[in-house]
């Protein structure tokens, strides 16, 4: 007798539309959240409860290089390419390619969580006779999530992005085991709701419950708050033996610092913030709370960056100030650059203004700047300004709020 | 609920002793009940059973359930709920020439009928249990056939209800029987030894293999074979159903949530339904025991004394009946004006409570009726009360109590509304509409929760960075104040007061600054006018003024910084539409601040002390 494992599927293929211009040129998994890409929280946290069966269903050969490279030795990672587009599809390759019979866990790879929520589905399921379990977070803002509700303890449907009267704010929290007969639901061209709900109806589907750390990482301004979710749990610092910090650096607060980071003299770095690996932070420049600045990044002599992500081999030039704010992949800001990120008043942006006081935000967002986008010395950019992917501004310009 | 554990072992093939295994297993399931804990094992042919009332650890320690000999054994720890907690009533239970011994979670519904059949074959019970009939009905049925498992299988088939079964004898020494329909039952494949179990981390630090037994399954383990079949007799194979855990013993019992207090809270719909179906006479026996009292005083501690303030509330507003609610630690004070006349109503959930205890007997010493309200059936409250109401909560691990809360106060809801029909306040009609509107609650409570969870967790990010907090009601929500103001004190350590919202502008107000968090309870009823004046006074002064709010509310939501809104309720149940939202406020806020809500520092399940 020989213990069977749960066959895992997850889910990364998909154009990440929404998170345009960052994805542009790179799928969205791979952009980097505090040192890791998106895929690897998912897959690290499968690996920490055991499970090493996993089929990743992607759509873009980059993924496929990087899961190789990183997780090829230590999970049974098998790579299938979805052709078609949707969920339905993907999850249909997915258990086709895996060849599972019984019960399948579905996992999203653009979900950012504890490994403890992985646990509580495997738990619930593993400790109750019931055919399936869905992963439920209650959120306040909920509006672009399927919503769960449930009766005597039993989910008893989810109703697709909501917009009317609220009934429930569990949303679906992207972690599933289901019986692998859900593609034959797929086959007959149901959704995942639709098929969902069926097998609510006919079979015994539970919750489990999370009410930690979740985010699931769709929009641009989702990965700051990303970055934020993961910084805070730094509890001591980790600075490695092959960084260089000048000795007139300060460095204060939980703080990552990985190979080859290069702290120039001066530089004042206030924690929790991470300085990935082959980094260069010049000198006299502020990196305040909850930055990530991402491997080969260059931050500019005088430069100030808070609560930012700076995308692997960015740069900021001198002097600029940047708030809140996305720097895609191998995008630059040139010098004296300003991003002004405190929202007038009535400015609704969604998911990223979790409590909005009347007559002020609290939440904050500066700029969105794709992929290769250049922005000229001395530009100023309104909040929420989208600088779209490979575009060039020139120098002095002032951006205004673009709809994405 | 109640938690059951067997072991059949190869001698040798474990170093620890099987008994000990066993009753370490117990340990593990104790969250499933505790008042009764026993255990039964094969030693040369014959069965040994040593069980007690009380905690594992007491039971241990006067009846050596450790050095209980013997390979083959089973465990029992039980939660009561039809027949008290006794030595007799302990499980396991045994036929008439104690050849067969059973340990058996859930409730034997047809048990009656069985009983009277086997009484009149002769049979002779010795407890009050629905679980005795299966040792009886397997006798019984060996007296037609010759093989033991038949005989099981036929008892098996006579049963209604639900059940998790385990069975030894003598006939058959190296195995343990069993049977599963509607409560939990698992197989753990060991090497030389296997189990069974109502839960995984009973025996996880021993195998990680297992099977969960299916509804209608029955089947057999001995050391080296695991046999499963289905309701028709036909053997399954269970090779592909092996699953291997990998995951911490501690997380199983949560089945599905991070945490037991997150559990409970979610488990107050199931409670609430329970308690109402098992709200009986008694309800009605209270109310004309109230009615003839001259006083009601009522005494509790902690939350429940929150819940004695609710009733307090009713028995005033709908009863027409005063009463005098204190906290029983200072029952010194009414010692020399209690009567005869007098009723006290105590409330405990685990029926130890001490200072409540203390209170039951002063009273009780100056000839007043004692009623008590507690979750714990049989506990020391209730063995020295004259009458008792038990709400149906199921145990709760959780040091914070949440879903005891809510179930008292639905049932000190329903004592009051029958006591209002008997003195006259309220007529047939508007008892039986209270009384609809109460049957709701479950509904309401699962409502409530469902919608305000995911606002209150995002909240809670705010909340989190506060030192202090006020938490604000009127009428019917001052208790509630309270309640919610001592879970965010006792889980998230964050200093809360609560006070009737006109008492602020007399001192309180004075701390008030900007961003001095102040949670208003906001029901919809005759206080809603001044409760607005209340929110601008505070907001006068930049206070984050945290509103819960009756759906489709306007004109408070505007007044307020934050506005949770939960579901349109009758009155009455109120308490029991706010009390969730405020529960996980708490829990999240306490989750925010990175502490662990099932264990708060310096707090005791119950307090058993002075």
């Amino acid at each position: 007798m020989i213990g069977r494992r749960l066959k895992t599927i997850v889910l990364a293929g998909g154009p990440g539309i929404n998170m345009r211009p960052l994805s542009d040129g790179i799928p969205k998994v791979l952009l980097k959240v505090a040192g890791k890409s998106i895929i690897d929280y998912p897959l690290s946290s499968l690996k920490e409860t055991g499970i090493t069966d996993i089929t990743v269903v992607i759509s873009d050969k980059m993924v496929e290089e990087y899961i190789e490279s990183k997780w090829g030795r230590s999970l049974d990672i098998s790579i299938v390419y979805q052709e078609k587009k949707g969920i339905e599809e993907a999850i249909k390759v997915g258990i086709e390619a895996s060849n599972v019979r019984e019960n399948v866990m579905i996992v999203y790879g653009d979900v950012i969580t504890s490994t403890n929520a992985y646990s509580v589905v495997l738990d619930a399921y593993l400790s109750t006779n019931v055919d399936g379990v869905v992963l439920t977070v209650p959120l306040g803002q909920y509006e672009t999530y399927g919503i769960i509700l449930w009766e005597n303890g039993l989910l008893k449907k989810i109703v697709e992005k909501p917009v009317t009267p609220q009934e429930s704010s569990m949303a679906v929290g992207g972690v599933f085991i289901l019986p692998v007969d859900i593609r034959d639901h797929f086959e007959r061209g149901h959704t995942i709701t639709e098929a969902l709900n069926i097998m609510a109806r006919e079979r015994k589907i539970i919750s489990a419950f999370w009410s930690g750390i979740w985010i699931d990482v769709g929009f641009p301004w989702d990965i700051l708050e990303a970055n934020r979710l993961i910084l805070r749990q730094i509890r001591e610092s980790r600075i490695s033996s092959r960084a260089t910090i000048e000795n007139t650096a300060v460095i204060k607060g939980p703080i990552v610092v990985e190979d080859n980071a290069y702290i120039d003299h001066y530089a004042v770095i206030k924690g929790p913030a991470y300085i990935g690996p082959n980094t260069f932070i010049g000198m006299g420049s502020f990196i305040r709370e909850f930055t990530s600045v991402e491997e080969g990044a260059v931050i500019g002599a005088h430069a100030e960056a808070r609560r930012c992500s700076l995308q692997p081999e960015s740069s900021i030039g001198s002097s600029a100030f940047i708030g809140d704010t996305v720097v895609g992949y191998k995008a630059s800001i040139g010098p004296n650059v300003v991003t002004l990120n405190v929202l007038p008043s009535g400015v609704k942006i969604s998911r990223v203004t979790p409590i909005r006081v009347r007559g002020k935000s609290i939440a904050k967002l500066g700029g969105i700047i794709g992929t290769e986008a250049k922005v000229g010395a001395g530009s100023i950019l309104y909040p929420g300004a989208v600088i779209r992917a490979y575009s060039w501004i020139p120098p002095l310009s002032i951006i205004e709020r673009e709809e994405l | 609920m109640c938690g059951i554990i067997g072991i059949c072992s190869l001698k040798d093939a474990v170093s620890t002793p099987p008994a000990l295994i066993i009753r370490r297993g117990l340990e593990k399931l104790e969250y499933r009940g505790y008042d009764s804990v026993g255990i039964a094992s094969i030693h040369d042919n014959k069965i040994i059973i040593r069980k007690g009332k009380g905690k594992i650890r007491e039971v241990n320690a006067h009846k050596r359930l450790d050095g209980v000999p013997g390979l083959v054994v089973i465990g029992h720890t039980r939660w009561a709920t039809h027949g008290r907690p006794s030595d007799e009533n302990a499980h396991p239970h045994i036929d008439c020439k104690g050849e067969i011994a059973v340990v058996h979670n859930g409730i034997i519904q047809n048990y009656y009928q069985l009983k009277q059949y086997l009484e009149e074959r002769g049979h002779r019970f010795r407890s009050e249990t629905d679980t005795e009939v299966i040792p009886h009905l397997i006798e019984e049925g060996l007296k037609r056939s010759r093989c033991f498992f038949e005989a099981f299988r036929e008892a098996v088939r006579k049963l209604k209800g639900s059940y998790a079964l385990g069975v030894i004898t003598v006939f058959e020494p190296d195995k343990i029987f069993f049977a599963r329909k509607d409560s939990p039952l698992i197989v753990g494949l060991g090497n030389g030894y296997n189990f069974i179990a109502s839960d995984i981390p009973a025996f996880l630090d021993y195998t990680r293999k297992i099977v969960v037994v299916h509804d209608h399954e029955i089947g057999y383990i001995s050391p080296h074979e695991v046999y499963f079949e289905d309701i028709n007799g036909r053997s399954i194979s269970i090779s592909n159903r092996i699953r291997l855990i990998d995951w911490t013993p501690e997380m199983a019992a949560k089945a599905g949530y991070p945490h037991f207090m997150l559990k409970e809270i979610h488990e107050q719909p199931i409670a609430l339904a329970n308690t109402l179906r098992g709200l009986g006479v008694e309800v009605e026996k209270a109310a004309e025991i109230l009615l003839n009292a001259e006083r009601v005083f009522l005494a509790a501690a902690g939350t429940s004394y929150h819940a004695c303030l609710v009733a307090d509330y009713l028995m005033s507003t709908v009863a027409s009946k005063p009463t005098i609610p204190f906290i029983s630690s200072e029952y010194k004070k009414y010692r020399n004006c209690v009567t005869e006349r007098d009723v006290l109503l105590a409330v405990s959930q685990s029926g130890e409570t001490i200072d409540t205890l203390m209170a039951v007997r002063n009273f009780k010493n100056r000839g007043a009726t004692i009623i008590s309200l507690s979750n714990v059936i049989e506990s020391a409250i209730p063995r020295e009360s004259d009458l008792t109401i038990y709400t149906r909560a199921g145990p709760e691990i959780g040091v914070a109590a949440t879903k005891t809360f809510t179930t008292q106060v639905l049932s000190l809801a329903a004592i009051t509304v029958n006591l209002a029909f008997l003195n006259g306040s309220i007529d047939r009609m508007e008892r039986k509409e209270l009384l609809d509107q109460l049957s709701y609650a479950p509904k309401i409570a699962e409502k409530s929760i469902m919608v305000t969870e995911g606002i209150i967790r995002e909240f809670s990010r705010e909340l989190s960075n506060k030192n202090n907090a006020y938490y604000l009601g009127r009428g019917i929500g001052v208790p509630v104040a309270m309640e919610g103001a001592l879970k965010l004190k006792e889980i998230a350590y964050i200093h809360a007061e609560a006070y009737p919202a006109g008492e602020s502008k007399h001192g309180p107000i004075a701390l008030v600054e900007q961003g001095f968090p102040v949670l208003f309870i906001i029901m919809d009823d005759n206080n809603y006018t001044h409760i607005l004046g209340n929110i601008e006074e505070m907001s006068a002064r930049d206070a984050l003024t945290i509103g819960i709010v009756p759906e489709g509310d306007k004109e408070a939501s505007e007044k307020l910084t934050m506005v949770i809104k939960v579901p349109r309720s009758p009155w009455i149940t109120s308490p029991i539409t706010y009390t969730p939202p405020l529960q996980l406020l708490a829990y999240y806020v306490c989750i925010e601040r990175g502490y662990d809500p099932d264990k708060p520092r310096n707090l005791a399940k119950t307090v058993t002390v002075e």
